[in-house]
């Protein structure tokens, strides 16, 4: 730790707690803007700034958020992942597929209470898992950038969900699905008083844990460190293609966990063709939450906003009736300008 | 249903498209230049342009069509219905009809391979006051295909004919994406619309959606393919099975009851084009002992080019060996004809 003082010292100086509220504020304030437009373009019905909508939205960010953390962790330490999308496909083929397998071997009681489910579930987070620790060892041993190495495996979880599945979709019998499945994404959540879904308030548990090991652990100033200056890092010791595995496989169990959450969303579907272009839309939402493609930069809650702004565009989009085409040039157009005006705010460096 | 969304469109520019967009334009097998083999007799579903004109140049023997305006039209007046307290079937089969070289012409037929359809800008939105009494969402599988367009057309004939109800339109751009699909019913739940009309991607990842939505007090009806649920209002859709007993026996009659029939399946779990295959296989046992059935494990897949693909490998592995092809939707039909055209195994000398 020692030889990383200096390091340390000088991310404390740029990056101090007036920059980091700034990095925070400025998608916030775009956040804001965009409920504000909204409200007033469905003004007249209203049904846009319901708690009811924003109960849905909060449930329909669940999916896109639980990955985007994952791929903050990623692309601070300067690397990216194309293979979320195929990752959160594939998640979902495996635990329909061990659903059915386990399911009609258990007991009775242990059926009703779901343990298959929970089984299938865990094991489909560690599959997301071991997707990135094979990724991460591509990248470091390979000395491949990632960007091709997750190119490859984009294909490559892909055709793996696809061969697992044999092309179709794999449903889980109605019979093995618990009564407690379909609540974890309810927009309206039993008991009441959890106020959103059980499954978003997964996603900001996740995140504050997140945000904790980045900001305050060790392992979190290295991922920094690394994503900084990777040459200076390893010449201060950090065992740099460790430390990618390690971050290439936590972000992968936050994918998998993404890929547990659509397999939810889905009602109990196991889909090989779905979360296609999943990890743009991820991408997106690191990059307008203040990440930068060149690593070093990024925070937990500029992505859980800008993972915010996707949806709520999306969900906003719809109320105000606005087609899907115009819908995708608008998303467009805030990803390059959210990261032009933070380009301009740090002073065009 | 008619399955077909954009092609695959990816925004990462070449280096995707270089492992996505590949495929499809395979050159005809060596031979097809020579004398040609004897034509094959090639039934589809759905109509579109150019599946009419190769109807017209008897490329195509038989296409059975759907009446998709009938469905938008009679799905938003169930709903209206409905909402108004009056009874509505459960059921509610459109009608399908062959369609072949020589009855195109007549005006009731000409009506359905070319129906009125309207552009997505169309109707109203979320955004606005309620103008009319009551407000419906309709949801469909896509919004590019020819056939929503013209579902879109009945639903707003039907609107216009009862003058108390307005139509909200929105759909998932590509037709593979349950998870969109879930999205919008989420939404107009969230809307509070007075009814849903909804084409499912799925006849099972919807259902926890839709009962949501009829929990909130919303009903909603379906429409072209079924869902696994008890709570909709109605279901209002093609009779498959129909359609696919029209075109085996159109098959059988063109081929005269003898010859080598290859069946390019859709997709597996797409339940309407499930039940024409079974339709057209069993027709076929039962009717027709002299058509052999020598392929039918094959998928389409969801797009044309996915289509041609697997028809170009049926096409060049059966190729002198098959008389008669079905494809249970307009995708398959499509890459199909292509695929025999390229072959040189179809219409040539006519």
């Amino acid at each position: 730790m020692s030889d990383l003082a200096p390091f340390a010292a000088r991310q404390r100086g740029l990056r101090g707690t007036l920059g980091w509220i700034w990095t925070v504020l400025g998608p916030f304030l775009g956040l804001i803007l965009i409920t504000v437009l909204f409200a007033w373009m469905t003004r007249e019905t209203g049904s846009f700034l319901t708690l009811y909508n924003w109960r849905t939205i909060a449930v329909q960010t669940v999916v896109v958020g639980t990955a985007a953390l994952g791929m903050t962790a990623i692309m601070i330490a300067g690397a990216i992942d194309l293979s979320v999308g195929s990752t959160v496909a594939l998640v979902t083929v495996v635990v329909a597929m061990l659903v059915k397998r386990i399911d009609p071997a258990l007991p009775g009681d242990l059926r009703s209470a779901g343990l298959a489910l929970v089984v299938a579930m865990v094991l489909g987070v560690l599959v997301g898992g071991l997707c990135g620790a094979i990724n991460g060892s591509l990248v470091a041993g390979l000395r491949v950038v990632p960007f091709i190495v997750t190119l490859g495996s984009y294909k490559v979880y892909r055709g793996l969900a696809k061969w697992l599945a044999s092309s179709t979709t794999v449903y889980v019998p109605a019979e093995s699905k618990a009564w407690w499945l379909s609540r974890i994404l309810a927009p309206e959540p039993e008991p009441r008083w959890l106020m959103i879904a059980p499954g978003a308030w997964a996603l900001v548990a996740l995140a504050a844990a997140l945000a904790i090991v980045l900001r305050y652990s060790l392992f979190g100033r290295h991922v920094y460190a690394v994503g900084s200056n990777e040459s200076t890092a390893r010449l201060c010791g950090v065992n740099v293609p460790k430390l990618k595995i390690l971050v290439y496989a936590l972000a992968g169990l936050a994918t998998g966990l993404a890929g547990v959450l659509q397999f939810i969303y889905m009602s109990a579907t196991g889909d090989p063709t779905t979360a296609d272009g999943l990890e743009l839309k991820v991408i997106a939402a690191v990059v307008i939450g203040g990440g930068s493609l060149s690593g070093g930069e990024g925070s937990v809650l500029g992505t859980l906003i800008g993972c915010l702004i996707m949806s709520v565009l999306d969900n906003g989009c719809v109320h105000a009736g606005i087609p899907n085409p115009t819908q995708d040039v608008i998303i467009g157009v805030i990803i390059v300008a959210a990261v032009t005006l933070d380009r301009i705010r740090r002073g065009g460096s | 249903m008619s399955g077909i969304g954009p092609r695959g469109l990816r925004y990462l520019g070449l280096a995707l498209l270089a492992f996505t967009g590949c495929g499809g334009d395979g050159a005809a097998p060596a031979g097809a230049a020579g004398t040609g083999p004897r034509p094959v007799v090639l039934i589809g579903f759905d109509a579109s342009e150019p599946l009419t004109s190769a109807l017209r140049a008897s490329k195509i023997q038989g296409l059975v069509v759907q009446n998709p305006l009938a469905m938008g039209e009679l799905s938003v007046k169930t709903m209206v219905a409905h909402l108004e307290k009056q009874p509505v079937e459960a059921r509610i089969s459109t009608g399908e009809t062959l369609v072949t070289p020589e009855n195109m012409n007549e005006p009731a037929i000409d009506r359905l391979i070319h129906p009125p359809q309207v552009e997505n800008s169309g109707g109203a939105s979320l955004s606005g006051a309620k103008t009319k009494k009551w407000r419906v969402m309709v949801i469909p599988k896509g919004t590019t295909h020819e056939f929503w367009k013209t579902i879109h057309a009945g639903a707003l004939k039907a609107a216009e004919e009862l003058g108390n109800v307005e139509i909200v339109w929105q759909g998932p751009q590509k037709e593979d994406d349950r998870v969109l699909q879930i999205q919008l019913v989420q939404s107009a739940i969230a809307a509070r619309v007075d009814g849903i009309v909804l084409a499912p991607l799925d006849a099972k990842a919807l259902v926890e959606a839709v009962e949501a939505a009829v929990a909130k007090g919303i009903p909603v009806v379906v429409f072209d393919s079924a869902l696994e649920t008890t709570r909709s209002v109605s279901y209002i859709a093609t009779n498959n099975y129909n359609g696919g007993v029209l075109a085996a026996r159109r098959l059988g009659e063109t081929l005269g009851g003898k010859g080598k029939v290859i069946l390019l399946r859709y997709a597996v779990g797409s339940e309407s084009t499930e039940q024409r295959e079974k339709g057209f296989t069993d027709t076929l046992a039962k009717e027709f002992p002299g058509l052999e059935l020598i392929s039918d494990t094959e998928y389409a897949g969801p797009t044309s080019d996915s289509a041609q693909q697997r028809a170009q490998s049926l096409a060049t592995r059966y190729r002198g060996k098959v008389d008669g092809v079905f494809c249970p939707n307009e995708s398959s039909t499509d890459g199909m004809l292509r695929a025999l055209e390229g072959a040189g195994m179809i219409g040539a000398g006519k």
